[in-house]
Parts: C-alpha cells; sequence; structure tokens
C-alpha cells in the first residue's frame, strides 16, 4: 500500500493543482454522458461518469480543470468511472501491473478473482476505465485464458 | 406411483390426503381447507398454507425419486417473435426435441410489437407445435422484463384463455412495454404489483397456476437480495426460483474452435447505472459457467435456503442464434418493431460463431413429476423436484433422504423431520453419461460433493447475501464400476439444529485455485465442454425437539 502511496504522491506532485469540477446532465445512457462531459470539457485531463441512484438511475459526470469554471466543484471521487485519465494513451496491449501504476494515473491494480503482483501481465484491450475506490484510482482485473490478467470493463459489454 | 392417488378413483387431489398442500393449486387449497373446517376431512395434513407452496412443507407421503418420471426441459428459449432472436417455434422446437427435452416453454422478450403483434401469432405456431410432437410439453411463456430488475420467464398452466392472459400480462406490467426496466423503489412495486396480479388471476381460476423464475440473476448486478425475497414472499407459489446457470454457455468458445472468445452466459458486465451497489465485482462473472448467486459456496442461494425456505435452481439455454448453425435472420431489427416478427431465417452457408446453445444440447433442468402433464412438471418445478446439469454430466440423479424418526423418505426439494440428536442419511444414486455429449464426449462425472447449510431463519437484512454456516460436508469421487452407476451415501449423526443439504458434481477439470470451489470463469475463451458442473436442489431437514 506505501508503495501506491508514494506513486500517488509522486503523480500529483507532477500535475499541478487541479479542481474537480461536476454536473448533472440526467444521462441514463452512460456513452452518452461521455459525449455530455467531452463537450463541455475538452480540456480536461481527467473526466470521470458518476452513477446516481435518485430520483431513477443516471449518470453524472466530473472533470478535473486547472482553471476556475462556473461549474460546482466536486470533492467526492469515491465510485467515480474514469473514461479518460492521464496516461491513458500509454496503456496499450500488454503490459505488467509496475508500469500500469508507473505510466498512468492508476493508483492501484486490483484482482477479481485472481490475486496480481507487479509482475502480473495486464492485457489492456486498449480499453481501460478504472474507478476511485477506497480514494484510489483502481483498475479492477480478471483472470484471462492465456495467463494474464484483463479489465473488468470490456468495451460493448452484453448489457440487454 | 403406488402409494399415491393422483387421479385415481374419483377422490378429487383437495381430498387425498395422501397428496401433500403444496402439491395443490391455491384453490384446492381453499376447498380442502373448507372441508377440513367442515370436519369432512381428517386433520392430518401439515398446515402449511397455499401461499407457502413453494417453501416445502412437511411433506406427510411418499416421496422417494422412483415415483416420478424426471423429465429433462428448457424454460427459457426465443423464437423469430423476439426482437433479437430468429427461429421459427418448430425449428427451437424440434432442436429441442432432437436433443432429448420432454417439455419446453417459448419465453419471447416482452416488448411492444410482442405484445401487439407476436401473442397470437406465437400461440397459433405453439398450438401447430403442439400437434405435431405429441410427447412434448411446450409452453407459451414470456420473457417479462420485469420492473426494476432482470428478464424472468413467466408461464401458465394450459387454460382456455392462456396466450389472452399473457398478453394482458405484459400489456399491465412488462419494463419495456412500459417504461419501467430503470431500477427504483417505485419500479420494484410495479414488479411486486405483477406478481400480486398472477396471484390474483390463479385465485380466481383465470389461470390454473403459474410460474416465475427469475433468468441470468447476475448479468447486469441489477437484481438485489431484496428483490428475491420480496417476489418469494409475495407469490411463493409462482416466484420459486432462478436460473443456476444463464444460458448462451457458446460465447466462451475460443476462437481456435470457431467461438467468439467472449463470456459464458455472456457474462462480461461490470457494474451499470442499475447495478445494485452492494455486490462484489465476482458476481458479474459466471464461475464454472454458472451464476454467482447459485455457485459461489455460502452465498446468496445459501442465504435464502438459510431462511429455510425453498428457493430453486434451473438451467436453460436461453437460444436466440445457435452456435454454429448456417441460419441466419433475413430480416432487420427494424421490421419487427412493425410485425412483432422476423421473417423465418435463410441458409447461409457460413457457420456462425453465435453464442447459445440448441434447448437440451448443453444445459437442462430435469424435473420429479408424478406424470407427464403440464401440471405435474409445473408442480415439480414448484415443489423444488429438480436436478440441473451441464454437456450431460449426469444421466440421471435420485437423492433419497431418511430420518431415522420413521416415516416416508424424501426427495428433492422436500423436507423430512427428526427427533433432536437422531440421524438423518442420504443416499445418491448417481446415473453416469455412457453416450457422447453433443459436444463429442462421453463426460465423466470425477466427484460429487454434499453440502450441508444449517437453517437459520429469516434474516433481519433482506439485502444478505451470504451466510456462514455452509460447508461441503463430504467430497465423493466416482469410481466407474460394472454398471454405470455411482452410490454414494452418507449419514448427519445427532442431528440438533435445522439444515438443509444439497449436491453438486462436476468433471473435475477447473476448480479455483487449492480448493473445490468452481473457478471463476476467464476472459478470451473457454471451451463450454471442458467445465462442466451438475446441481441438484435441496432437501430440509426440520428437528422436533
Amino acid at each position: 500500500m506505501e508503495r501506491f502511496v508514494d506513486v500517488l504522491e509522486s503523480r500529483v506532485r507532477g500535475r499541478g493543482p487541479v479542481t474537480l469540477f461536476t454536473t448533472d446532465g440526467g444521462h441514463r445512457d452512460r456513452h452518452e454522458a461521455e459525449h455530455f462531459a467531452l463537450e463541455l470539457a475538452p480540456a480536461a485531463t481527467l473526466l470521470c461518469t458518476h452513477v446516481v441512484r435518485e430520483p431513477s438511475p443516471h449518470h453524472a459526470v466530473s472533470f478535473e480543470l486547472d482553471a476556475p469554471t462556473d461549474f460546482p466543484t466536486r470533492s467526492e471521487r469515491e465510485g467515480g468511472r474514469a473514461f479518460r485519465f492521464p496516461g491513458q494513451d500509454a496503456l496499450r496491449g500488454s503490459l505488467p501491473v509496475r508500469e500500469v501504476v508507473a505510466s498512468s494515473a492508476i493508483d492501484r491494480v486490483v484482482g477479481v478473482g485472481c490475486t496480481v503482483t507487479d509482475d502480473t501481465v495486464v492485457d489492456t484491450r486498449n480499453y481501460v476505465r478504472p474507478v476511485y475506490a477506497d480514494g484510489l484510482l483502481t483498475l479492477h482485473v480478471t483472470p484471462a485464458a492465456s495467463g494474464s490478467v484483463v479489465p473488468l470493463e470490456v468495451e460493448g459489454g452484453h448489457v440487454c | 406411483m403406488h402409494d399415491h392417488n393422483h387421479h385415481h378413483g374419483d377422490t378429487p387431489d383437495y381430498a387425498d390426503l395422501s397428496v401433500p398442500e403444496r402439491e395443490l393449486r391455491p384453490l384446492d387449497v381453499s376447498r380442502r381447507r373448507f372441508l377440513r373446517n367442515a370436519g369432512l376431512l381428517g386433520a392430518t395434513v401439515a398446515g402449511a398454507g397455499a401461499l407457502s407452496a413453494g417453501t416445502a412443507s412437511a411433506n406427510p407421503g411418499w416421496d422417494s425419486p422412483g415415483r416420478y418420471q424426471w423429465l429433462s426441459g428448457d424454460h427459457h428459449i426465443h423464437t423469430q417473435y423476439s426482437n433479437d432472436a430468429m427461429y421459427t417455434v418448430e425449428q427451437q422446437v424440434a432442436g429441442g426435441v432432437r436433443n432429448g427435452l420432454d417439455w419446453m416453454v417459448i419465453t419471447d422478450h416482452g416488448y411492444l410489437a410482442h405484445e401487439k403483434y407476436a401473442v397470437q401469432q406465437t400461440y397459433a405456431d405453439v398450438l401447430k407445435a403442439r400437434q405435431k410432437h405429441r410427447g412434448l410439453l411446450l409452453w407459451q411463456g414470456l420473457e417479462w422484463n420485469t420492473p426494476a430488475a432482470e428478464h424472468a420467464t413467466v408461464f401458465f398452466d394450459c387454460s382456455r384463455d392462456e396466450a389472452h392472459m399473457l398478453q394482458t400480462f405484459e400489456q399491465l406490467f412488462d419494463g419495456n412495454v412500459n417504461g419501467t426496466n430503470p431500477s427504483s423503489p417505485a419500479n420494484e412495486l410495479i414488479a411486486v404489483q405483477g406478481l400480486r396480479w398472477l396471484d390474483a388471476q390463479v385465485r380466481a381460476g383465470k389461470i390454473n397456476s403459474a410460474l416465475f423464475l427469475a433468468n441470468h440473476p447476475s448479468r447486469n448486478g441489477r437484481l438485489s437480495p431484496h428483490e428475491l425475497r420480496n417476489w418469494r414472499d409475495v407469490a411463493p407459489h409462482i416466484a420459486v426460483g432462478m436460473e443456476g446457470s444463464p444460458g448462451a454457455q457458446a460465447d466462451s468458445t475460443p476462437t481456435a474452435l470457431g467461438g467468439n472468445g467472449a463470456a459464458r452466459g455472456g457474462y462480461s458486465n461490470s457494474p451499470g447505472v442499475d447495478s445494485w451497489p452492494g455486490y462484489p465485482l465476482e458476481l458479474y462473472r459466471t464461475h464454472g459457467g454458472f451464476d454467482w448467486m447459485t455457485a459461489k459456496l455460502g452465498g446468496l442461494w445459501d442465504s435464502m435456503l438459510a431462511e429455510g425456505r425453498g428457493w430453486w435452481i434451473t438451467s436453460n439455454s436461453d437460444s436466440h442464434r445457435n452456435f454454429g448453425d448456417t441460419l441466419t435472420s433475413p430480416s432487420p431489427d427494424a421490421d419487427y418493431s412493425a410485425t412483432g416478427k422476423h421473417l423465418d431465417p435463410v441458409d447461409s452457408g457460413v457457420k456462425h460463431s453465435w453464442a447459445d446453445f440448441w434447448p437440451g444440447q448443453y444445459s437442462r433442468t430435469v424435473v420429479g413429476a408424478t406424470d407427464r402433464s403440464y401440471r405435474a412438471v409445473m408442480d415439480g418445478i414448484r415443489n423444488g423436484r429438480v436436478w440441473v446439469a451441464m454437456g450431460g454430466l449426469l444421466a440421471g440423479l435420485e437423492v433419497t433422504v431418511f430420518s431415522d424418526e420413521g416415516g416416508w423418505p424424501v426427495t428433492l426439494g422436500g423436507r423430512t423431520t427428526v427427533r433432536r440428536g437422531g440421524n438423518v442419511t442420504i443416499l445418491v444414486v448417481a446415473r453416469l453419461a455412457t453416450r457422447p455429449n453433443a459436444g463429442g464426449s462421453v463426460p465423466k462425472l470425477a466427484r460429487m460433493d454434499l453440502i450441508q447449510g444449517q437453517v437459520t431463519g429469516p434474516v433481519t437484512d433482506r439485502d444478505t447475501f451470504a451466510t456462514p454456516d455452509v460447508r461441503v460436508v463430504q467430497s465423493f469421487e466416482t469410481r466407474r464400476g460394472f454398471v454405470p452407476v455411482a452410490v454414494f451415501q452418507h449419514t448427519f449423526r445427532n442431528v440438533c439444529d435445522p439444515f438443509y443439504l444439497r449436491l453438486r458434481g462436476t468433471d473435475g477439470n477447473f476448480h479455483a485455485t487449492g480448493s473445490l470451489e468452481p473457478r471463476m470463469d476467464p476472459a478470451g475463451g473457454v471451451d463450454p465442454w471442458s467445465d462442466l458442473w451438475t446441481y441438484s436442489n435441496p432437501v430440509f431437514v426440520d428437528v422436533v425437539r
């Protein structure tokens, strides 16, 4: 855990001061919420969707900017799902956990149905969407047939 | 059969005390109670009411497996009358018959065009298929978009107006038709009202009986524990269980074998907008092809059984488009909305990597029925007299549980009683596969696990999805003898507290590391024929002091 905290601090040091802003367009469809956020804040380096259960389940969005805006600020990241984040472009193909953590804003990689070490290979499938859990930007991974692990969130999941 | 008087002489079931009350329709329970209150019947029938029909009430009669015909079926099958499927009713029925099924339920999706145009067309095709396949029991049901929740199979015992009743139900309560799919307390209430409505139709005699089974319960993580419990409690003779394993088991077939290399059951999701936030992420994947709610030892299913009430599992195909088939739908999805029907499929000449198996080809739900009738199969499901298997892993499963209290033995879904400190013995006769399955090999049962769970009574938190006192009490290695039968026996001695027992078997090919438990199915391709499991429903043991 200490290692993750070190990595997190070094990254925060490198990124300069940012503010998290939020807005709620009431989108039930997550893709639509993402497009909505990207149109509002094309310059943001970190954008998240957040599930809001009331009054009816939908998505709010949040985004980090280093300049003031008219949007309300947000302090709660927990549960947010980052669809754009620093270092995302580096997460292509297969790479070990230590490299995932070193080269992106992802703080930790957590195995679901498996355990991971720094050497575990993550097959990113070129689609990585970490979530804030326990205050850390977390990539959940599941076992894959090849012996590597893959992100829990699969592009275009079977939702019907 | 010798001790059972169904349709024997002139005595109706409700007046025949050898027929347990849980096997009666609510109307007949009322009749029996009326007679009993009038002093016209003996008072020996255990006092569970009609509304506990699905809850494994005490059984005063002979209940050994040999009393029943064990009929294989599938309650989750789509046709060209679904917005996302393509086969004719006859093609699906012929496929099921070819794969050895005795009963099938057609369950096309609730949908505006389905309710408007498809229900009656389907019914005409179902009537034709019944004429053609005389030995088969074929229902027309519905895959209900249960408001706020997942899909569910709903079907009725045959009656005069079954298609009309189905259409009315869909119109009133389907989440797609009415826009009530999103998870919310208000929509949850509509689901409960739907079950109450079904219950009222049964009580009014408009339908003889109805069943509700939650399909692919964990696929989107949106089916909360309290919703399952609410349904069970509001209509226990209708809402009786869930799919233990989802269909779409071919979806994980590796690309090297011509498959999608995707996920068993299509379980490749992660938490979404409607997901219940309390679940662990393991829920979103299958485990040995089974849904987490069933596969997790001491998990949600066990936590419901620990309440001492019945909740039963099944296994089905969810067939939309079948793996390796060359047929394909010629009509674009848009056509469906105008007609409620896709044009008959045409042969493309190319094998497709589709996700499903034919009904009965891979998964089957085997029901102990007193006879080969619509009512008897529904009663068998209602009473949990059901075991399930993938890939023909078992040819037969006969389970008998004896209490040294004497009295009749019971089988799956049953309930027996022992005096405190007494012994209970389970005898398992597993009939092993002798012929190749549809995957081309003769599956070998490597092991059966006898699982015991303590009955601890109703939960205080209705979102409970775990219970601590569940364990594998004994694992039986299968030794193949001269005859293809494996016999296991275990005695629970000095029984002091109520419990249930259930069975789980495997071909032994894959486990979670260092354990007897199924592994989480890995991403990127699993040959579904390489990892086969079978599960039984439970038998409950009550203790009297």
